[in-house]
């Protein structure tokens, strides 16, 4: 969801002539643009990397291509929204192909934001039985999975963002879903054939 | 709704960190942006752009070569191309082209056909002594019309001018038979000439000074002047006469260095009407 309102008083401006004042070197209108965008971008990322501080370096890096390369981006499908959205996604691929590399460690839990309170403790369980379970599917399809189910993307636009053709995005949404059920099932919150 | 996306749906991500976008900017906003590329199919950003060179070129190559066939073919074997030709020659379709005047372009191998021997124009009538001074005149007319056109003093061309108007005033006022300004004009720089190449050359060796340059001499002396010179010898004659064309021509360059500025000074020499003809 974008953030819709402007700092200061200032005028809201659409995305496409505030990364053209961007491209003159205005760092005010690029702190309109990470405002509106960095709630989507870190939940892309936190769910891709299961990890907040990554998460946020993640969300720094893309606003720094966003910076850098204001002069040479152009409007397309998506607006910068999936600009930033296909960045942020590729950063968060790049990571998890660097960590995987480097340690084949456990993955770590997540921090736990939320209030330690006994009704919570189910619901953590679930939660973190999900982390688990995205953390350990394959790259793409996790992006294909956190694009299209929780950042409301089209097919066709996760498709553009993670470079496959719609089909094969389809396939990995089918590989994704049911990797997630093997694992939920393998931690015992998922009943077989209730999947689907 | 499937129990998998109950389990997805309570996968939510903590709240952004306080200062996030702001930090995120701010970092950002110290680097260095990059500039737009004049070729946007170069740029890294853009899929497949490394393609694009070598399409444009690969197209680039192909219309040529396309043209060339065409043209060998359009004009029936008459336009030579080479390398074309051979492909075009090979093809048996066209190689039925009977064999015409062929007109062969960018060939090295092929020499162009000696130009016949013309006769040579026939070589102008010399010139008279008078002739070539009115030819001199006239250019030197053009170049100090030049001068003039460009800002340039031309102190002689006026003088001659000024002196030229003052006699035909002089013979209208008087009656007298008044030849052209033009005329008057050609003749006085005529005189000029004459004088400054006698007194060139009598200031530069006084030995060789004919009996009739030291008659013109005397000639143009005051009566009493031509006297006293008439009555020194030979020798002395000619000393006196080196001694003044050294004074003269001394004094003529004064006068014109002095009245011209610098750099109009070194384009002095250049100017037309009081040099003499070569």
């Amino acid at each position: 969801m974008q953030a819709r309102h402007a700092k200061g008083g200032e005028a809201p401006s659409d995305d496409g002539t505030l990364m053209r004042r961007v491209a003159l070197g205005d760092a005010r209108a690029l702190e309109l643009i990470a405002d509106r965008h960095t709630p989507m971008l870190y939940a892309v990322a936190w769910r891709m990397l299961g990890d907040s501080a990554e998460a946020e370096d993640v969300v720094q890096e893309t606003i720094t291509r966003a910076w850098v390369k204001a002069a040479s981006w152009t409007p397309v499908g998506g607006g910068l929204g999936g600009w930033l959205r296909r960045v942020a996604t590729n950063l968060c691929i790049d990571r998890q192909r660097k960590r995987a590399f480097v340690s084949n460690c456990e993955i770590p839990d997540r921090a736990d934001d939320a209030p330690n309170a006994d009704v919570l403790i189910d619901e953590q369980r679930r939660q973190d039985a999900v982390a688990v379970a995205m953390q350990a599917l394959p790259d793409r399809q996790r992006a294909a999975i956190v694009l299209t189910y929780y950042e409301g993307v089209s097919n066709a636009e996760a498709a553009a963002t993670l470079g496959v053709g719609v089909k094969a995005l389809e396939s990995l949404l089918v590989r994704a879903r049911q990797g997630l059920g093997r694992s939920l099932m393998a931690q015992g919150m998922l009943e077989e054939g209730s999947a689907a | 709704m499937s129990q998998l996306n109950q389990f997805l749906d309570g996968f939510a991500p903590p709240p952004v960190p306080g200062g996030l976008a702001a930090r995120s900017a701010q970092a950002a906003a110290r680097l260095p942006q990059e500039r737009r590329s004049l070729m946007p199919w170069r740029r890294g950003g853009v899929r497949g752009g490394w393609r694009r060179g070598m399409l444009i070129g690969g197209a680039a190559l192909g219309f040529a070569f396309t043209s060339a066939v065409a043209a060998e073919v359009v004009s029936g074997g008459r336009i030579s191309i080479p390398v074309v030709h051979q492909v075009v020659a090979s093809i048996p379709v066209f190689a039925t082209h009977a064999p015409k005047k062929t007109v062969h372009l960018a060939s090295r191998s092929i020499q162009p056909a000696p130009k016949p021997l013309e006769e040579a124009p026939p070589a102008p009538a010399p010139m008279t002594g008078r002739q070539r001074l009115i030819q001199t005149f006239t250019e030197a007319k053009k170049e100090v019309a030049e001068r003039r056109a460009a800002g340039l003093p031309t102190p002689n061309a006026d003088r001659i001018e000024r002196k030229a108007k003052r006699i035909v005033e002089r013979r209208e006022a008087a009656g007298l038979p008044t030849p052209s300004l033009d005329e008057v004009e050609l003749r006085l720089a005529i005189r000029e000439w004459r004088t400054m190449r006698m007194l060139r050359q009598v200031a530069r060796d006084p030995s060789e000074i004919t009996d009739v340059q030291v008659d013109r001499f005397s000639r143009i002396l005051p009566p009493q002047k031509r006297e006293q010179f008439l009555a020194l010898g030979p020798d002395q004659q000619r000393q006196l006469m080196g001694r003044a064309a050294q004074r003269f021509l001394a004094r003529r360059m004064r006068s014109q260095v002095e009245n011209s500025e610098p750099p109009q000074v070194a384009q002095q020499p250049s100017e037309g009407l009081a040099e003499p003809p070569r």
